[in-house]
């Protein structure tokens, strides 16, 4: 359900996007000291998004250091070293990964996912277990299986409504970034309609493969499925507008009013167009091409 | 505090009196669609006191006897000053104890305002449809369906203009557009710009 969050380079300053890649980078780091090397794998801009976001909530100062990656050590690159919030978005992001592929071997339809679960799960096992050493995001683990016990209540009952086949998801991606917080009221619209917002477009984007297969689909046997996605994301997308105009002055502000004016609009527009969220970086010159 | 006070009535007013001063304060300090923190905070610690006002009048009113008009006031009542007050969760709770062969027109346009306030987009224009098909003639109900579409198209990237579309021409385009023909026009020959 993840790949959906990127933002609309073209129109950063070099400034804002050398401070993405930092953070991007921030988070490689931090999977590998909550989750071990293996653990930087499943590096996503979604759970940089989070991290990002619970910085800004926090008042955390951004810091970086120009030094090596050890994945490409000729070659010296800007890297987030704080990182306490980024560790708790890296822990809720290893122990998503790790119940995901649990579900996928458990009952997934197509055989392919299913032995690439299998093959991969005792990697995540013995990741998770070093995610429950470290101790960050206390009851994370509880409540990422209540969010997926709820997800699949939602399933079994054939829940037709976007909004509550959508809100365990998006309530799920508002605790993560709020967990241990103080409250803002803003940063929690933000995270749960962005949370909303994916839900939304993954089961758009899945609903014809879901469909053909038979799987649950909240869009499925509806005529106008596409007025009601397209409806219901731009709805989202005004409580995220809404939401980041009322953040907190942070380096990282512009972070935010990118992904909201630029980068979800887009990556809609790319989704309701047919097309694939992983597309949209091959397709760089066609995306650009507005430039 | 004298709840009385608060709502600016008298001790001696009627229900409709004490609802109707109620309701004007409660539109007047609704945090929501408020900016800035001084300002929504003042307006919550206001609406906390009206609410506790109003609550305290109706307790003694229904304990009284004398009016006991809490127990007889309809879901319909009730779930709309909820909603004016922007208390969505109260109101839900109002809403979902009404039984469903007794869900009129004004139910689901209530379900509607609650599902919004939530941020239950989806849900929400699906109940003012549902008000809509009940009760047709009714234009506030209609009006309610056309607003919210209305108001999340201007976020639409497909929107005119917007920044996200890629598809917009500028002025800057229309200039650019005219010198390439001009230069093309003199390559065969000919003039389209005769100045330049």
């Amino acid at each position: 359900m993840f790949g959906y969050i990127r933002l609309y380079k073209p129109e950063m300053t070099y400034k804002d996007y050398a401070r993405y890649h930092s953070l991007y980078c921030g988070m490689c780091q931090a999977l590998k000291r909550v989750g071990g090397p293996l653990a930087r794998w499943t590096l996503q801009y979604d759970f940089v998004f989070l991290g990002a976001l619970r910085m800004l909530r926090a008042g955390e100062e951004f810091k970086a250091c120009n030094c090596r990656c050890p994945l490409n050590p000729f070659k010296k690159v800007n890297i987030c070293v704080s990182q306490t919030q980024l560790e708790a978005s890296a822990c809720a992001s290893l122990l998503l990964a790790h119940y995901q592929l649990k579900d996928d071997a458990e009952d997934c339809g197509s055989l392919k996912k299913r032995l690439r679960a299998c093959l991969l799960l005792p990697i995540t096992a013995g990741i998770k277990r070093r995610v429950a050493k470290h101790g960050t995001l206390k009851g994370s683990e509880e409540k990422i299986r209540q969010a997926l016990e709820r997800l699949h209540a939602a399933e079994q009952a054939g829940e037709t409504s976007l909004d509550v086949a959508a809100s365990p998801f998006a309530e799920l991606v508002q605790w993560v970034a709020s967990e241990g917080m103080p409250p803002h009221e803003a940063a929690d619209r933000l995270a749960y309609h962005v949370g909303r917002w994916i839900y939304i477009a993954d089961a758009w984007e899945d609903l014809q493969e879901d469909t053909q297969n038979g799987a649950y689909n909240p869009l499925k046997g509806d005529p106008q499925a596409r007025q009601r996605a397209e409806f219901s994301l731009n709805a989202s997308l005004m409580e995220i507008n809404r939401a980041v105009a009322e953040l907190p002055e942070s380096p990282l502000q512009p972070i935010f009013e990118n992904l909201a004016l630029q980068g979800l609009p887009r990556m809609q527009k790319f989704l309701l167009e047919g097309g694939h969220p992983s597309h949209i970086i091959k397709r760089k010159d066609r995306i650009h091409e507005s430039l | 505090m004298n709840p009385y006070e608060v709502l600016g009535v008298s001790p001696q007013a009627t229900p409709e009196e004490v609802k109707a001063a109620y309701r004007a304060l409660a539109r007047k300090y609704n945090p929501q669609g408020l900016v800035g923190e001084a300002l929504t905070g003042f307006a919550a610690e206001k609406m906390e006191q009206i609410n506790e006002a109003y609550d305290a009048i109706i307790f003694s009113a229904s304990q009284n006897g004398g009016q006991n008009w809490k127990g007889s006031a309809s879901w319909f009542e009730r779930a709309q000053n909820l909603v004016t007050a922007g208390r969505y969760s109260e109101a839900e709770v109002v809403l979902d104890s009404v039984d469903s062969a007794s869900r009129t027109a004004e139910w689901y346009y209530l379900k509607g305002c609650v599902c919004e306030g939530k941020g239950w987009y989806d849900d929400a224009s699906r109940a003012y449809q549902n008000a809509c098909r009940m009760d047709p003639s009714n234009r506030e109900f209609q009006r309610a369906s056309q607003d919210l579409h209305e108001r999340t198209h201007q976020y639409s990237p497909y929107r005119k203009g917007s920044s996200a579309g890629g598809d917009s021409c500028s002025s800057c385009d229309i200039c650019t557009g005219l010198m390439c023909a001009d230069c093309m026009c003199e390559c065969c020959g000919g003039d389209l710009i005769s100045c330049c």
